[in-house]
């Protein structure tokens, strides 16, 4: 069991840096700047080593997985796939912002089944970069 | 966010491909149906929906897997893509379209289902010209009348697209020529035996029906809201050909857009309906009907055929 305060410190914090995500993605879709997706990944980089620290695995491995997407879609030559990544890393900031608020108002969680899916819908975005081996920006 | 529904951004989604999913637009913390499944997005609702600074829409989370397969599809839906696949879906976009629009030709809604037809074969087309080629001897399971009106309207679209016509007029004529036999069902029972024999092969009673479907097309559409002249004379005067020598009227007085349709009417009855092979129609017409049709359309007809 998480302390009260420490959640509420994480609950703080997070919300700057989802601000932060959610800025990111919206100068996206006006610019379809690729230095933009890689920025994304090194901001929703911080909340998942806050949450995998907390053992907020869940809130972690979306996290996660958000990140692998904006460095490799970052790194990536297909238009299309570049121009698809902001909408769904702009859908991964929502549904982050409705775990991070389901931690206190436990109404606003998402349901499993909608985790699940969303979820799945990471895993098969990221898979269409394969071809690009690296997760992150480091060489 | 409602726990059962998940986010999807609008500019996701491309306008005139059927979903596949339920899409939901959330209006004071209201989950709504937008779009049903067998739907697509099509043009002025995605746009009026960007104008409104819509961004997000919603999809159930048991309908993910659906709206991945719709990406997929989208991802793909390029110059780039598979003409065949790109062939399938516009005409199967159209095809659905066409078949309710023959099962309610007198309803309001035929207009909105022929434009949606018509609008994506003329988006398909702009995107890859090459889909026209596979449009003009389109061959797939559909009924033989459906077939004939996407071939009609893929064929008039190529030569109303060639001689420069204004868009919109072109989107008129797409439009039209899905719409020319929507009387057919409701004047005789066999009319699909209309398109694969020789006129000179029909009973009184047949002829009677089939003389009269272009005048009866034109009458159930007229009082439709957002019908235009212009629809109205493509479809009244499909039959027609410049000699005179057409139906219901005998006119020899017809619009470009008009001499464009019959053409290509004549085109895909001959090609889809009578099985005739492409040179052997052209013979047909340039030895048989000179002086029926233009001959500057038959001959830009004939080069957009052989490129």
């Amino acid at each position: 069991m998480i302390d009260t305060e420490i959640l509420q410190g994480f609950c703080e914090e997070t919300q700057t840096l989802l601000d932060q995500l959610t800025e990111i993605t919206d100068e996206f879709e006006e610019t379809n700047d690729v230095k933009l997706l890689e920025n994304f990944g090194q901001v929703i980089d911080r909340i998942m080593g806050a949450a995998y620290t907390l053992e907020l695995q869940e809130i972690g491995r979306f996290c996660e997985l958000g990140k692998k997407i904006g460095y490799k879609a970052s790194q990536a030559t297909d238009q299309k796939l570049i121009e698809l990544a902001g909408p769904i890393l702009a859908d991964t900031t929502e549904i982050l912002q409705a775990m991070v608020s389901g931690l206190i108002k436990k109404e606003t969680v998402p349901a499993q089944e909608a985790l699940n899916a969303f979820r799945d819908r990471l895993r098969w975005f990221l898979e269409k970069f394969q071809d690009i081996e690296r997760a992150t920006t480091d060489s | 966010m409602n726990n059962q529904f998940i986010p999807i951004r609008l500019s996701t989604l491309q306008p005139d491909i059927p979903l596949g999913f339920l899409l939901l637009l959330k209006v004071n913390n209201q989950y709504i149906k937008y779009i049903l499944p067998e739907d697509p997005i099509d043009k002025p609702r995605y746009e009026n929906l960007r104008s409104k600074k819509v961004k997000k829409v919603y999809i159930q989370s048991k309908d993910e897997r659906l709206y991945q397969r719709f990406i997929d599809k989208c991802l793909n839906f390029d110059e780039n893509s598979d003409v065949q696949e790109m062939t399938r879906v516009v005409a199967g976009i159209a095809a659905d379209s066409i078949e309710s629009i023959y099962a309610e030709p007198d309803s309001m809604y035929a207009l909105a289902h022929s434009e949606k037809a018509a609008n994506s074969i003329l988006n398909a087309t702009k995107l890859n010209p090459e889909v026209l080629k596979e449009l003009f001897n389109l061959e797939s399971e559909d009924d033989i009348s459906i077939n004939c009106a996407i071939c009609t309207c893929s064929t008039a679209i190529a030569l109303a697209r060639y001689i420069k016509l204004d868009e919109e007029l072109v989107k008129n004529i797409a439009t039209a020529s899905l719409l020319c036999d929507i009387s057919l069902p409701r004047l005789h029972a066999n009319y699909q035996t209309f398109f694969t024999k020789e006129l000179s092969d029909f009973t009184e009673e047949e002829l009677q029906a089939y003389k009269e479907h272009p005048t009866r097309s034109a009458e159930f559409l007229q009082s439709i809201p957002g019908i235009n002249s212009i629809v109205l004379g493509i479809i009244a005067n499909h039959e027609e050909k410049i000699s005179g020598k057409g139906f219901p009227r005998g006119t020899k007085k017809l619009t470009m857009e008009e001499k464009i349709v019959s053409l290509s009417n004549r085109y895909a009855l001959s090609i889809i309906g009578h099985k005739i092979p492409k040179e052997q129609v052209f013979k047909d017409l340039f030895i048989n009907e000179i002086g029926s049709y233009d001959l500057e359309l038959m001959n830009i007809l004939k080069k957009l055929l052989e490129a």
